[in-house]
């Protein structure tokens, strides 16, 4: 964004007085208040942080295939097979062995994001993202399965403005929820949100905040459903990164504190978080080839004494 | 003990009457008091040190094995990135050198072999322990997963000093 010299060279000489010249100039002038970036959508907030520290961690064996039939279209099988946790009332976790294949077909096209799953146990994923005009944006989400009133469907309609963004969403259940985020000077941006949820008579209010630098993203988000969330990126080098999370339920008087590492190497991708549960998990991914990725996760619980490892191939 | 409490009046008589009386027992009493304190304070060390050893030895897999998921990934990759800088480093001082090769597998190439096949080689493989182990080994290859990546080979060995029948061996072949 602001960054103005690639990372990685070397600034030598006049280079580099340049630089620095350049950057003195621009706290030395006034802030230009109507020419804000736009900031990131509402529940994008929490992206750099999510993305640290909370890898899609598996137990047991995953295969990804995909294949691009065309420039647009791509077709995508994938294998799945382990113990899957059934959330129990007791202190143990019960876990089933599972198998399942999924088939996916994506279509992405410059406006248009057509995404569909199908599942052997019945289930149907599928999202539509639309460009409808520059900025107006459509999103839809739906999840049907077999069990009955388990299916749900999300609508979004985001509407993006020149430093601001707003978002209405309506689901199924009578779920309506509305967003509005706002760059208030370059680096911070202040948001709100609304939501009312029919079924279970429940509404709630939240305020969130982000500030951003080159170097490091903090942002912070309160609901009135009793969450408090802080995330804290620290970009140390171009290839590491550390991410620090603390999420406080008030209402449960909940506290959980995790730190961790993203080192994102040329082959490979290790991402490692230690929490304050007494949880400790890793997620690697190594490049084998072009197009061949060996993924490897691990999620160690000490507390609950509860050991979670996978592995898996990702081909395209 | 009745006429002993009679005899010694209203006051605490019974020590002094058996100080005075038995002397023996009162020193068996100190003893017994001395050696029954250090046996408590022996079992209490005991207690006390095999806590300690239990949390110790805790503390001790807890860390070992947070060390072992977090820590020894990351080094394995930071060195595979180093070796892999130096390479081309290397490569790029040599400039217009013919590119070095990839390193050899650390397993013994097998081959693809896709029927069912009985082959005889003479080389050297990596034993169960893995030390080389320099030998003749025939393959029975039952089961063979060929795509030019990933071979599956069963295979026995046995060293040619040896007069015994080879043992069955099963080694994973891996070509990259």
């Amino acid at each position: 964004m602001a960054g103005f010299v690639p990372p990685g060279t070397t600034l030598l000489g006049n280079e580099a007085t340049s630089a620095e010249t350049k950057k003195v100039n621009e706290v030395h002038k006034n802030v230009d208040y109507m020419n804000l970036p736009c900031p990131i959508p509402y529940e994008e907030l929490h992206r750099e942080a999510l993305m640290s520290l909370k890898p899609e961690y598996f137990e047991g064996m995953r295969f990804d295939f995909t294949k691009g039939l065309n420039q647009k279209f791509s077709l995508s099988h994938s294998v799945m097979m382990g113990p899957v946790e059934i959330p129990s009332q007791s202190s143990e976790a019960i876990k089933i062995p599972t198998a399942h294949y999924e088939f996916g077909a994506n279509f992405i096209d410059q406006k248009t994001m057509l995404i569909g799953r199908v599942l052997t146990d019945g289930r149907l994923n599928a999202r539509v993202k639309c460009d409808l005009t520059d900025d107006l944006a459509l999103k839809a989400n739906a999840q049907l399965t077999n069990e009955p009133h388990m299916s749900h469907v999300m609508l979004n309609f985001d509407y993006k403005g020149k430093d601001y963004r707003s978002q209405l969403q309506l689901g199924n259940g009578a779920l309506f929820g509305a967003s509005y985020i706002q760059s208030v000077t370059p680096h911070l941006s202040l948001g709100a949100e609304v939501f009312w949820a029919g079924q279970h008579r429940k509404s709630g209010v939240g305020y969130a905040g982000r500030y951003e630098t080159d170097k490091m993203v903090a942002s912070g988000q309160v609901a009135s459903t009793g969450l408090m969330a802080l995330s804290y990126v620290q970009k140390v080098s171009e290839k590491v990164s550390l991410a620090t999370d603390f999420m406080y339920n008030y209402l449960s008087r909940d506290v959980t504190v995790s730190a961790g590492y993203d080192y994102a190497l040329r082959q490979a991708r290790l991402r490692g978080k230690i929490d304050s549960n007494g949880c400790t998990s890793a997620f690697l991914e190594e490049r084998l080839n072009m197009g061949l990725n060996f993924i490897l996760s691990a999620e160690l619980d000490h507390k609950k004494k509860d050991y979670k490892f996978g592995f898996g191939l990702t081909v395209g | 003990m009745a006429s002993q409490s009679r005899r010694g009046g209203l006051s605490l008589p019974d020590r002094r009457g058996s100080s005075k009386q038995e002397p023996n027992i009162l020193d068996k009493i100190n003893n017994s008091q001395i050696v029954s304190k250090g046996k408590q304070a022996a079992s209490d060390t005991v207690f006390v040190a095999k806590k300690l050893l239990k949390s110790t030895g805790k503390a001790a897999w807890i860390a070992g094995t947070t060390f072992l998921i977090l820590a020894v990934p990351l080094i394995i990759e930071m060195d595979r990135e180093q070796q892999l800088n130096e390479l081309e480093l290397q490569q790029q001082s040599l400039l217009g050198a013919p590119p070095v090769g990839p390193a050899p597998p650390k397993f013994i190439i097998s081959g693809q072999i896709i029927w069912i096949n009985l082959k005889l080689n003479v080389g050297v493989m990596t034993s169960a322990e893995g030390k080389p182990v320099l030998g003749f080994w025939f393959e029975i290859i039952e089961v063979a997963l060929a795509h030019g990546l990933v071979n599956l080979s069963v295979c026995g060995y046995g060293i040619p000093d040896d007069f015994n029948p080879p043992e069955a061996v099963t080694c994973l072949s891996i070509r990259i």
